[in-house]
């Protein structure tokens, strides 16, 4: 029976966060979502709200507390001397959950033109 | 119910109901049938004692029998001439027979034959009744074994007694009663039938007082067949004699035998044997020698044949126009207007009108050249329907179808049918329209077919009828019957509402249509199939409205000939004949002023005529006068009423209407006499009635209007219509604006109206009168309401979008329109030549700039798009530059600069002007530096802003495009404005971070990655996962 080491490094810790989404994350770029730099921007809003930015969108969203904190690890390959050993690369606590439908940035933009000139 | 013959009619339906039951093979003739020949027959049955070896078995009310129930109780009884009596057993029996049989058996079953007390006739009555009635009078028989017995013991009795010799006696008394019936005078009818209603009301008062609760179904039913009652009741003083006789010969019981004993009122005792079949048939042969043995009495009843045969059918001619008024009589009573006598009917009851409908081509009144035209058209069919191309088909088809439609239509069709399959003939009511297609129809060899459109409204009733009629491809050849033709009456009282199959018009159009397009295909019959042939009949639409809505579409498609009135002269001739016909002397020329009258309405005019002829002995001017009949009812149309207006009458034109009749009638006779004056001031009155009649002055007034100034009348110093229009019209005004706005009170104002119109008459009128080409139906007032509607909504929507609020408050309509549109287009209208930015110099940059910014104050904006030839131009909008000029004419001076390239620099700058100022905006309000942006001098600004010409070329390139320019200058524009810069500083400072950093992240090109919403909710369904899965 082997044992399963977990490592917990506070140092080492990085910042994860999960998203939810109603919806899905499309691209035509040749290879898919994978492999991508950059693919938007997800912003933390002073109210406590996050909205996330991709191409000519805005999601809006909210954060939502997680019931059980997710722990991320990776896994160590065995060497000779130790067994398995997993390390505990983040620890999340909470998601960003976008359920709302999103606005275009720019038509909002381009909207308010006959109002504004008043 | 038929008096008289009913009587017959009923008792004999008991009759061969017996008989049937009793031997069910004698006769051959059903109950129904012998009913049927008796309404006819009655009276040679009853009458002749020779036929009666057919049906023999006889229990009839005016042969030796009379089935007399007594519901009418001892009151009844008592009294002396007993008129419910005899019928009332009759009237009993249609209102049982159409139960079952065994209950009509049932009825009879209880029966006993009895002697009546009155009459000494042997009776039929029934249990109930004797109960009922006096029994102490009556001696009953045993009572039957089964219900079959009892009706076999009534028919023995009545063949006993009939074979007895006394029967030829007996009958021909009763045939005097019949007789008496039939010669019953109207007068003596009438108070039959009041006695009877005497009877029902005091029948009517002891149901109250529940006396007779139990028979009250059959005092009822008595009370209708009282006229009837009534009459064979004279029966009963015909077959006095009858009495003793029977007293004499039945006193004693027969030798042998089986015999029925009865007793009369006098308590004598009868016996009447009963005869097996065979007894008959010896009885029969005894009957025939004693005619010839007994000569007293055969002598007699011949002689009273003789003369009843002779009077037989005058009797039944005068019975029948009797049996008219006696039903009058009852239906009244039915209405329980009791004392109401109804008005007598003329012996020839037929209404002129039919008698005298047109019979052949040549009756026609109509206007001859429709005739013929209609004729013509039915004769192209002749190929098609008969198969034979008529000598009048081949010299007319030509000229017929040149003046129908031009273009050789004929022989393009394979039947060769006429080009259009549905003729519609239009024109007011009573013309001889439905006459004139029926004429002519058999005149051409066609059996009528006609459907009336308002009756059956549906179209997939009338579907059928029209397609079983049209399709009938061999029905109408083959044989010796004629083929249909149909007549589709009141066409335009089709409905227009959608049914299944669509409505009935576009059902018609399109069995024309359809037809059309078969005529070309050869293969179509097969292709279509049997739902719809070819249209091979030829169908004849008549409406009174041509132009009904309804019928818009089967305008198109029908060929259209309008029915007019006959001239009164040749309407005249006719009612003169019709006159002379029927030996009324006539008056020339009042028959001329009839037709005057009614407006060549031959309906209408025989109608009155026949009328007065029933009132007055002679027709003339003065009996047509003085009933105040015959005429139209008319309303005239709007276009009749203007016509009016603009001719001068002359003497001879002046036709008198109504209400002119009416209003100085007595005092002038006719339009004839009296001099010019008389027929101006009666034409006036004829005018100003119509005016009236109408109720629709404002409308009218502007139909003058409009076209008064198109009409040839004499004014060569023009004085006559100024005059006009400063009194008397713009007094129409005057009163007509008063009435509008206070409708309700100036209800006296109203009566002037009409007389600015007579103004116009008096004016404006020629002997020529109007033709209609010259006048146009006034459309002006709705055209000047609509252009007013459009108008205003401009006004109103710059008047919305002005800048300033003050501007906005005080702004009204009317000062927009009249000092604010002219000048503003003025101010809008610089001169500037050059479309190219970079060639601007100074002053016009400045005209530039003021015209810019004015239409941003005001909102305006020049929009592109196609015009009527497909070129793209600038329409200014709110469109402004309509409220100024006319509308069909090119403006007196340009508004705005009028060239494309012009205007479409024009709204190049305004749009980078309302961006830049959006811009402004939005960035200025929050913080202070919205103070150095107003302190920019608008110099340096508009410098600034023309100073960029990769912008500008940009979207000139692409004027619709301005969020692709945007984007694309969108770094030269933060260089330049440098507020941008500012305004992302700020709100990056001010602001969240976030906000700034969204505005900055305002993607500058079309981003290749996005976000796809799922809209509505999620169908995720939650499952626990191992970490394996994912790893």
């Amino acid at each position: 029976m082997s044992q399963i080491e977990f490592v917990y490094d506070r140092a080492k810790q990085r910042e994860f966060c999960l998203i939810e989404t109603q919806g899905s994350l499309e691209t035509d770029r040749a290879g898919g979502l994978r492999g991508q730099q950059r693919f938007g921007q997800i912003e933390r809003l002073a109210d406590g709200k996050v909205q996330m930015l991709i191409g000519v969108h805005r999601v809006p969203g909210s954060v939502v507390p997680l019931k059980k904190p997710l722990a991320v690890l990776v896994k160590q390959p065995a060497d000779e001397n130790d067994s398995t050993i997993y390390e505990i690369e983040a620890i999340i606590k909470e998601k960003f959950m976008f359920k709302m439908r999103p606005d275009v940035i720019l038509q909002q933009e381009l909207a308010k033109l006959p109002s504004a000139a008043t | 119910m038929q008096p008289g013959s009913s009587a017959f009619g009923e008792s004999f339906l008991t009759n061969s109901l017996l008989q049937s039951s009793a031997k069910p093979a004698s006769t051959a003739a059903s109950a129904l049938d012998q009913l049927g020949a008796t309404r006819s027959g009655a009276q040679r049955a009853d009458v002749f004692p020779d036929t009666y070896d057919e049906d023999d078995d006889y229990i009839g009310g005016s042969n030796g029998l009379t089935l007399l129930p007594t519901a009418q109780d001892s009151d009844d009884s008592d009294d002396e001439d007993n008129p419910i009596g005899n019928s009332k057993l009759l009237s009993l029996l249609p209102n049982r027979l159409p139960a079952a049989n065994k209950s009509s058996f049932g009825m009879f079953a209880d029966a006993r034959v009895v002697c009546d007390p009155h009459t000494g006739q042997a009776v039929l009555r029934s249990n109930a009744e004797l109960d009922f009635a006096d029994t102490d009078d009556y001696q009953i028989d045993s009572a039957p074994v089964s219900e079959l017995d009892a009706v076999k013991e009534g028919v023995e009795v009545a063949n006993f007694i009939k074979h007895r010799s006394i029967a030829d006696e007996v009958n021909a008394k009763a045939r005097l009663a019949a007789h008496s019936i039939a010669v019953f005078t109207p007068d003596e009818r009438y108070r039959a039938y009041q006695t009877a209603i005497d009877r029902k009301a005091q029948f009517d008062d002891d149901l109250a007082t529940g006396k007779r609760q139990k028979h009250s179904h059959d005092n009822s039913t008595s009370a209708m067949s009282n006229p009837i009652a009534s009459s064979s009741s004279t029966g009963k003083y015909a077959s006095g004699s009858a009495f003793s006789y029977l007293e004499s010969r039945y006193s004693l019981p027969p030798d042998s035998g089986d015999f029925i004993t009865s007793r009369n009122s006098r308590g004598k005792s009868l016996y009447f044997a009963l005869r097996s079949d065979i007894d008959v048939s010896k009885q029969m042969d005894r009957i025939a020698t004693l005619k010839g043995e007994d000569r007293m009495s055969s002598s007699q009843v011949n002689r009273v044949v003789a003369d009843i045969e002779s009077e037989l059918d005058t009797a039944q001619a005068m019975r029948a126009s009797e049996m008219e008024m006696v039903e009058m009589l009852e239906m009244s009573a039915i209405d329980s207007q009791s004392n109401e006598r109804a008005p007598a009917v003329v012996a020839d009851s037929r209404l002129w009108v039919d008698k005298y409908r047109a019979r052949t081509f040549l009756d026609l009144v109509s206007d001859e050249r429709t005739n013929r035209a209609v004729m013509q058209w039915l004769k192209e069919w002749d190929y098609c329907v008969f198969g034979r191309e008529s000598a009048v088909t081949k010299r007319q088809a030509a000229p017929a179808t040149q003046r129908a439609e031009p273009g050789k239509a004929e022989n393009t069709d394979k039947w060769k049918r006429p080009q259009r399959r549905i003729l519609l003939l239009s024109g007011p009511p009573g013309l001889g329209k439905t006459t004139l297609a029926h004429v002519v129809a058999r005149q051409a060899g066609y059996a009528t077919v006609e459907i009336n459109a308002s009756d059956d409204r549906t179209a997939g009733k009338i579907k059928d009828r029209v397609l079983g009629v049209t399709q009938t491809h061999s029905v109408g050849l083959t044989g010796e019957t004629r083929p249909q033709l149909l007549i589709i009456d009141e066409v335009d009282g089709a409905s227009a509402a959608q049914s299944a199959q669509g409505d009935f018009i576009s059902m018609l159009v399109k069995l024309a249509a359809n037809a059309d397009e078969k005529s070309g295909g050869l293969t179509s019959k097969k292709r279509r199939g049997g739902d719809q042939g070819p249209l091979l009949r030829p169908i004849i639409c008549i409406c009174n409205n041509v132009y009904a809505p309804v019928l818009r579409p089967l305008r198109q498609v029908a060929q259209c000939y309008n029915v007019s009135p006959p001239t009164s002269a040749r309407l005249a001739k006719r009612l003169e004949e019709v006159c002379e016909a029927e030996g009324v002397p006539a008056d020339a020329w009042g028959l001329v002023e009839l037709a005057k009258q009614n407006e060549g309405d031959i309906r209408s005019c025989l109608n009155s005529l026949q009328m007065i002829s029933a009132r007055a002995s002679k027709i003339d001017s003065e009996s047509l006068r003085s009933s105040a009949i015959g005429v139209k009812d008319v309303q005239r149309s709007l276009f009749s009423i203007w016509a009016m207006i603009f001719t001068r009458p002359d003497s001879s034109s002046l036709t008198l209407s109504r209400s002119s009749r009416s209003s100085l009638g007595k005092r002038d006779s006719s339009g004839r006499v009296g001099g010019k004056a008389s027929v101006d001031r009666d034409y006036a009155k004829l005018i100003l009635d119509s005016i009236r009649s109408s109720g629709e002055q404002d409308r009218l007034m502007q139909g003058c209007f409009e076209n008064y100034l198109r009409m040839e009348f004499r004014d060569l110093t023009h004085t006559k219509v100024s005059s006009l229009c400063s009194d008397w019209l713009e007094f129409y005004d005057i009163v007509d604006t008063t009435c509008r706005k206070n409708p309700s009170g100036s209800e006296s104002l109203y009566a002037y109206l009409d007389f600015p119109l007579l103004a116009i008459h008096r004016t404006c009128s020629t002997p020529m009168g109007l033709s209609r080409s010259d006048f146009e139906y006034p459309h002006s007032e709705f055209e000047a309401f609509q252009g007013r509607q459009v108008a205003l909504g401009i006004i109103q929507s710059l008047m919305s979008s002005a800048s300033s609020a003050r501007t906005r408050s005080t702004l009204t309509v009317n000062v927009a329109a009249v000092g604010l549109i002219d000048y503003l287009l003025r101010i809008l209208s610089p001169q500037l030549v050059t479309s190219n930015k970079h060639l601007l110099k100074g002053e016009e940059y400045d005209r530039l700039y003021r015209l810019v910014e004015v239409m941003n104050a005001w909102q305006l904006s020049l929009v592109q798009n196609k015009d009527a030839n497909g070129q793209f131009v600038y329409r200014l909008e709110p469109p402004i530059d309509r409220l100024y000029g006319f509308p069909s004419q090119r403006p007196l001076r340009p508004i705005m600069p009028m060239r494309y390239p012009v205007r479409q620099l024009i709204s190049q700058e305004l749009e980078r002007l309302r961006l830049a100022r959006l811009a402004a905006k939005s960035s200025h309000v929050p913080d202070g530096e919205a103070v150095d942006a107003k302190e920019l001098s608008k110099r340096d600004y508009l410098t600034k802003l023309f100073a960029d010409p990769m912008a500008s070329s940009a979207t000139a390139q692409k004027p619709k495009r301005i969020d692709d320019s945007e984007d694309e200058e969108e770094p030269v524009v933060k260089d330049f404005f440098g507020r941008i810069v500012t305004k992302n500083k700020s709100v990056a400072s001010s602001g969240s971070p976030a906000k700034g950093a969204k505005k900055a992240s305002i993607p500058t090109e079309r981003s290749r990655e996005w976000f796809h919403f799922f809209e509505g909710f999620s169908n995720a369904v939650r499952k626990p996962t191992q970490v394996k899965e994912l790893l």
